[in-house]
């Protein structure tokens, strides 16, 4: 909790000191679900074997179905056998399962909402969780009002005295302006703001705030970094995969909303943004703020942006259909895979630099990186033959897999004549501090119990990049044409790469 | 992959080392650091087993000087590791014997890495200073194991002597989680200021000492290092924060399970298993800059703890009264100090809780401005802070504060 009290045992030069959260538990709505198992139970493993949680940590499940306490506890054990990154401790297992609860319910259900708050005051009874508890909503946005008002209702959204009761949600935060406000101003009526947090799981990325270290903790790359040095920014997330299950989901919100509204503006704004006065959360926010409230659109939306549906065909050997033949979609949806949108940031630094934002599925590979395309050298004392093959020169952060950093630049091939060729200079995260780097979710978790809010884009930031994304939405809706078909394994539909070519550019190849 | 280079040099051994490069891709380019293992002749491969265990998470070149016997003509033999047999790392074991013995350094300097943090570490007894041993001399960080030498005690005030910034031991690092829990239940209100502590340990263990030092140095207040029989077994067993709000005690019992209790919350459990070499070696190689807490605690800390129970047993001998006999004089702070400016109702707190007694004097918290307890405006209770300021000034016997509260206490209870 942050408290103004000075404990004495943390001594600012001891840099030993694990931060261990507090007495505290997390309930989570949606235990079923993928995401649950595979990342947030192995999670919570690998933090109380990293001795980060508190003693008498408690993990409530709900959900709806007809579970005991210890067919909850064989599901958690099976999926920190499979998924988890630490080695199994039999011993950290078992005080870590006696703080599992199970409650079956359906969320319109008052009796299990009751039930629940009985539960988690029994915990605190026996477990000592303080009164301090997350509740974590994995589950699909349509659920969150009743969720929020059943919380309301059975008085678990109120701490007393010195307890804290927070609500972690994750993406999608609404799906334009009009409805993130709303889904705010819904949730901020049963939570006050500092008590939501919402997980944008590629902010918990070591890579991602390596950014903010290589940027600022350096003194090689502040000077390039900008419109003098740095010709334009390519920001890539693609997926090698379709839409698989999450097709109800996923039709009617497509690419862009589910990627560039969150994951790559915020990737944006790191990658533009200012040096923050002090590396704390309240500056940080500051500037990220600002950075997005400068963004602005290309005028011409039709050249500026592109998008497309993948087809069907064949990907890496394995034969695989398209858009519009998978399961759950309709064979009319405009629901668009790809997306790709050119971006200005009117300020000194940036201005005449184009951030190119790009997301797709059944991409070439699963990738997610920036790319700074730097100038070229104004003048080269070489011949044209000779330097032919050489590119520009590039700075790629790559964000997963393989996090790590990877310098281009030209260097002669060997031999009596001169020619300049492309090489790079690899950082690995792999190679430099192998296991250390923890999942994005344990960090984002452990964040949430300790009541570290950095890592978490609030209200006004969510708001702000609706407002620059509407516009597009807006713009293709009213074309109302079908999005490009792309090959599936391919990088994106011919119009992306006409994006690029009308403004002498290329995208790169991850 | 293992290749044995018997009677060989460095530039041989360095040769070696770009050969496997070329051949195997790029090994040793992404190294973050030089660890330098210095141990005898016998046995060095339970150090090499975690350096390489470690090298997982800090890709580095380890160098393993085992130290052979003097008396032999001078050779050095080496071996050099890499792929699987030597984690994400590439190990070097270099055996010296004859005259060599005392000019390791001589063959270690031409294969450090360039521009990367050297680390030296004495797994057993390590050498009077180590930063003006040869090999120290060359690194940034110096690991000794004061808890693996042959008097671990003895050691650890010879780590104190000779410590120079970049100075570090194991029995510390040791120490981590147990000082991570304490101080997490600190974070957690009420935040009441603790009166006095002790730690509980085998009397050989330096972690014990380490942790007692750390707790006087930064909470400022008396703390008891309680030396367990030996049939308790080896390392740290317990530590107790008194405070006025209530014991804060963590106990481990002889299982890897510890116990958290706090006053007036359910007790929890915690996996506190020791820490393998692995982990604490780990934890050593992440930061490679001066410890400044751990030389405080050691240079300072450690005179701290010595100076009270030197007080205490001073007390001891001077009043002789019966409750000498009980523990709970021991965490007297010595008269004439800070402790004369401290009421005597902490004082009492911290012998009732240093005694094991469960629930703390019912007398008001000496910081609260009306200095009374809520609903006993006229109780004796109120009377009580009063006598301890009459009582404090002349008390050189820490027994006055004792028959003050006994009354007090007693017509708060039936109040």
């Amino acid at each position: 909790m942050a408290s103004t009290v000075i404990n004495p045992l943390r001594d600012p030069r001891d840099k030993r000191l694990p931060r261990i959260a507090g007495p505290s538990g997390i309930v989570i709505f949606g235990v079923t679900g993928d995401l649950a198992r595979k990342k947030l139970m192995p999670a919570i493993y690998d933090l109380a074997n990293r001795g980060l949680l508190p003693p008498g940590f408690a993990l409530v499940g709900f959900a709806r179905r007809d579970w005991a306490n210890e067919d909850f506890s064989k599901v958690v054990h099976d999926a920190v056998r499979q998924y988890a990154r630490t080695p199994f401790s039999e011993e950290v297992w078992r005080h870590l399962a006696e703080g599992f609860r199970f409650v079956q319910g359906a969320f319109d259900d008052d009796a299990a909402f009751d039930t629940l708050a009985a539960t988690l005051s029994d915990l605190d009874r026996i477990r000592g969780t303080g009164g301090n508890h997350a509740f974590y909503f994995s589950i699909p946005p349509s659920a969150f009002p009743v969720v929020l008002r059943q919380l309301k209702r059975s008085g678990l959204c109120d701490p007393h005295a010195e307890e804290w009761r927070r609500v972690v949600i994750e993406k999608p935060f609404g799906n334009n302006l009009k409805s993130a406000v709303e889904l705010n101003s819904l949730v901020n009526d049963v939570f006050p703001s500092d008590s939501v947090f919402r997980i944008d799981h590629y902010l918990g990325k070591e890579t991602v705030q390596n950014l903010l270290a290589l940027r600022f903790a350096n003194q090689l790359y502040e000077p390039i970094w900008n419109n003098n040095y740095v010709d334009h920014i390519q920001i890539t997330q693609a997926e090698d995969i379709g839409v698989g299950g999450r097709a109800g989901y996923y039709d009617g919100i497509g690419a862009a909303r589910d990627v560039i509204q969150n994951h790559l503006l915020q990737l944006m704004a790191l990658t533009a943004m200012e040096e923050p006065v002090a590396f704390d959360p309240k500056e940080l926010r500051q500037e990220k703020v600002k950075v997005l409230s400068a963004i602005q659109l290309p005028k011409d939306l039709a050249t500026g942006t592109a998008r497309g549906q993948y087809s069907g065909g064949w990907q890496g050997g394995s034969k695989v259909l398209g858009y519009l033949e998978e399961d759950g979609i309709p064979k009319s949806s405009t629901t668009e895979t790809y997306a790709a949108v050119k971006l200005l940031v009117e300020t000194r630094r940036w201005a005449g630099v184009p951030f190119y934002l790009r997301t797709g599925k059944r991409m070439g590979k699963r990738v997610s990186e920036i790319a700074v395309v730097f100038k070229r050298a104004p003048h080269l004392p070489f011949s044209h033959n000779d330097t032919e093959e050489l590119g520009s020169n590039m700075l790629v952060i790559r964000v997963q897999p393989d996090e790590g950093v990877t310098i281009r630049f030209g260097s002669k091939v060997p031999g009596p004549s001169m020619e300049v060729r492309d090489v790079s200079m690899d950082f690995s995260y792999g190679q430099s501090f192998t296991e250390a780097s923890p999942e994005a979710y344990e960090r984002l978790l452990l964040d949430v119990l300790l009541g570290e809010p950095s890592l978490f884009p609030q209200d006004e930031e969510v708001e702000l990049s609706w407002k620059i994304l509407d516009p597009i939405e807006k713009h293709w809706a009213r074309t109302a044409t079908q999005p490009e078909q792309y090959l599936s394994g391919s990088w994106g539909p011919p119009s992306a790469d006409a994006m690029m070519a009308r403004d002498g550019r290329a995208w790169r190849r991850p | 992959m293992i290749i044995d280079l018997p009677t060989t040099n460095s530039s041989i051994i360095n040769r070696a080392l770009v050969d496997l490069r070329e051949k195997g891709g790029s090994i040793a380019l992404g190294r973050v650091l030089t660890l330098v293992i210095v141990t005898g002749e016998a046995a060095p491969e339970d150090p090499i087993a975690a350096a390489n265990a470690a090298s997982f998470e800090h890709p580095c070149r380890v160098i393993v000087v085992a130290l052979g016997s003097k008396r032999a003509s001078p050779r050095l033999d080496a071996q050099i590791r890499v792929g699987g047999d030597a984690g994400a790392s590439e190990v070097v074991v270099l055996r010296l014997y004859g005259q060599l013995v005392d000019h390791g350094a001589s063959v270690v300097v031409p294969l450090l890495l360039a521009d990367a943090p050297v680390v030296v570490w004495w797994p057993g007894d390590a050498p009077e200073v180590p930063a003006d041993d040869p090999i120290g001399m060359l690194a940034e960080r110096r690991i000794t194991d004061a808890a693996s030498a042959r008097r671990p005690i003895a050691q650890l005030a010879k780590r104190r002597d000779s410590y120079r910034p970049g100075d570090t031991d194991l029995s510390w690092t040791r120490l981590t989680r147990w000082r991570g829990l304490l101080a997490s239940t600190l974070d957690q209100p009420p935040h009441d200021k603790v009166t006095a502590a002790s730690v509980a340990g085998s009397a050989d263990s330096p972690s014990a000492d380490l942790l007692a030092a750390w707790l006087a140095l930064q909470l400022k207040v008396p703390v008891k290092r309680v030396k367990s029989p030996a049939k308790s077994g080896p390392g740290l067993h317990s530590v107790i924060l008194a405070r006025r709000a209530g014991d804060i005690s963590l106990v481990r019992p002889q299982t890897i399970t510890a116990e958290l209790k706090v006053a007036n919350q359910p007790e929890r459990h915690v996996a506190l298993p020791r820490r393998g070499l692995r982990d604490c070696l780990s934890e050593e190689l992440r930061r490679l800059d001066a410890d400044d807490v751990y030389a405080d605690v050691l240079t300072k800390g450690m005179a701290l703890v010595a100076k009270y129970s030197a007080a205490e047993q001073k007390a001891v001998a001077v009043t002789a009264e019966p409750t000498t006999r009980r523990p709970a004089k021991a965490a007297a702070a010595p008269a004439g100090r800070k402790g004369r400016t401290r009421s005597g109702v902490a004082r009492s707190a911290v012998q009732a809780a240093a005694a094991g007694v469960d629930d703390p004097p019912k007398a008001s918290d000496d910081l609260s401005p009306s200095g009374r307890p809520a609903g006993s405006p006229n109780g004796a209770a109120t009377k009580s802070p009063t006598a301890a300021k009459a009582a404090a000034p002349a008390a050189a016997d820490s027994a006055a504060p004792r028959r003050r509260r006994t009354p007090a206490a007693k017509s708060a209870a039936s109040s």
